[in-house]
């Protein structure tokens, strides 16, 4: 087999001992060749950059970001995944991203290779992954309290607390934190489901607000209303926003 | 006591086991040894027992010496006590939940990992034990296993009535529990 027929594969991993039984299991099979082993979540995104893996053999839980946190990032640049974790509960989830095979620790040699087979097939017929489906399965429906952005390699993470608020662009959304603007492939609709009912409040089809952030509320011309931040930022209030906020506030 | 265990901590020491059997057999050997005599304390021990500190602190540090193996050099460990403290007893395996805590819940979410630090002394009639462990500055909260905390609590409570006190803290990235019992009177005796 030549290298340019060979599948390049990623393992990630925080305990050593783990990398290296995949890194010694991986040895038997000729068409698969490991070009990263990482310890850890924010080397997982810089690595997949860097490498545009084919596979990518992934623990789920590690300090930072867990498995399904570097999957997120990474978008449509996860082509196939493996994950390896000694709990049987995020199966489901597992399979929800799509990942090609899931493995509990520990496995023998023989069930690696049926996973790696499994891999193949996928690979092979490189069926494009859902991009949109991958980034809104999230954690089982309960409300994030962090988000998670990526800069190129880098990983940000920004504890919800400290944004101040979120304007849609499109696909993308640009979130102001922290003095900071950070953007993030994802719509605003998506990301107002996952932020805990109390606190954000969609005030715009266009924006999303922290309503610890808000000071005051300004009728400008006619019927429509602005809302004032601490740092002075003017944001436009829809009708309907309004309404919203007017709930939230008065509940 | 089985039912403490967590069964995900055998799992994962099963598959270091697995990995070093080819790369390191003598340390995987001495990780089949380590599991055994754990393994070994949980089963023996009953909830009613009461063991010296010094015999509790046996059995944290075979089960911290096993996290060593999966963690390296993220898992330090300071296990210490006055000679006092050491003789005095405890229920058994009553801190093993909290130093699980602060392996699973502490070290294992930092990058850098850190030191788990059990300290007992006695202050005139009490025996103090602390256990602490730095935790991860994005995840302050992370130290969530109540399951654990309540299980100890209930177990103060059983051997203690209400003569003891049972108290976590986190501050400035350190997440502290910090037990007193009081200590057999000697007129009782």
């Amino acid at each position: 087999m030549s290298e340019a027929d060979a599948l390049t594969v990623i393992v990630v991993d925080d305990e050593s001992p783990a990398r290296g039984l995949v890194r010694e299991y991986l040895a038997d099979h000729a068409d698969m060749r490991l070009v990263a082993e990482c310890a850890n979540g924010f080397e997982a995104v810089k690595a997949a950059n860097l490498h545009k893996p084919d596979l990518m053999i992934l623990d789920v839980q590690m300090p930072k970001l867990d498995g399904f946190e570097v999957l997120e990032l990474l978008g449509t640049e996860a082509r196939g995944v493996i994950f390896t974790t000694a709990h049987d509960t995020y199966a489901l989830r597992a399979f929800n991203v799509h990942a090609v095979d899931y493995l509990l620790k520990p496995f023998s040699a023989e069930r690696f290779g049926e996973a790696l087979a499994l891999a193949r097939t996928r690979l092979r017929k490189s069926e494009p992954v859902p991009a949109r489906e991958l980034l809104e399965t999230r954690r089982d429906g309960a409300a994030i309290d962090r988000l998670l952005i990526r800069d190129r390699s880098n990983v940000h993470v920004i504890p919800i607390g400290d944004v101040d608020f979120v304007e849609s662009q499109d696909d993308y959304i640009s979130i102001r934190a922290a003095g900071k603007n950070y953007l993030k492939e994802q719509t605003i609709s998506d990301l107002e489901q996952q932020l805990p009912a109390k606190g954000f409040v969609r005030i715009h089809r266009r924006f999303l607000l922290n309503i610890a952030r808000l000071a005051k509320i300004e009728l400008s011309e006619k019927d429509s209303r602005i809302a004032i931040l601490l740092d002075k930022t003017q944001l436009p209030i829809s009708r309907s926003g309004y309404a919203k906020l007017r709930a939230m506030l008065d509940s | 006591m089985r039912a403490q265990l967590n069964p995900h901590f055998l799992f994962n020491s099963l598959n270091s086991v697995s990995a070093l059997t080819t790369s390191d057999p003598a340390s995987a050997r001495h990780m089949c040894l380590l599991l055994a005599d754990f393994l070994r304390d949980t089963l023996r021990l009953g909830s009613a027992q009461r063991i010296s500190v010094r015999e509790e602190f046996t059995v944290l540090r075979r089960y911290l010496a096993i996290e060593q193996v999966r963690l390296g050099s993220r898992l330090s460990v300071r296990c210490d006590g006055s000679d006092q403290a050491m003789q005095e007893s405890i229920p058994a395996l009553l801190l093993q939940p909290l130093v699980e805590n602060a392996v699973v819940h502490g070290i294992a979410h930092r990058l850098e990992g850190g030191t788990v630090s059990i300290h007992a002394e006695c202050r005139d009639s009490v025996l103090v034990i602390n256990i602490t462990n730095p935790t991860d500055a994005d995840r302050p909260r992370s130290q969530g296993s109540g399951f654990g905390l309540n299980l100890v609590r209930q177990r103060l409570q059983a051997h203690y009535g209400a003569a003891y006190l049972f108290q976590t803290t986190e501050e400035a990235g350190a997440y502290r529990v910090n037990i007193h019992v009081p200590l057999p009177t000697e007129a009782g005796a």
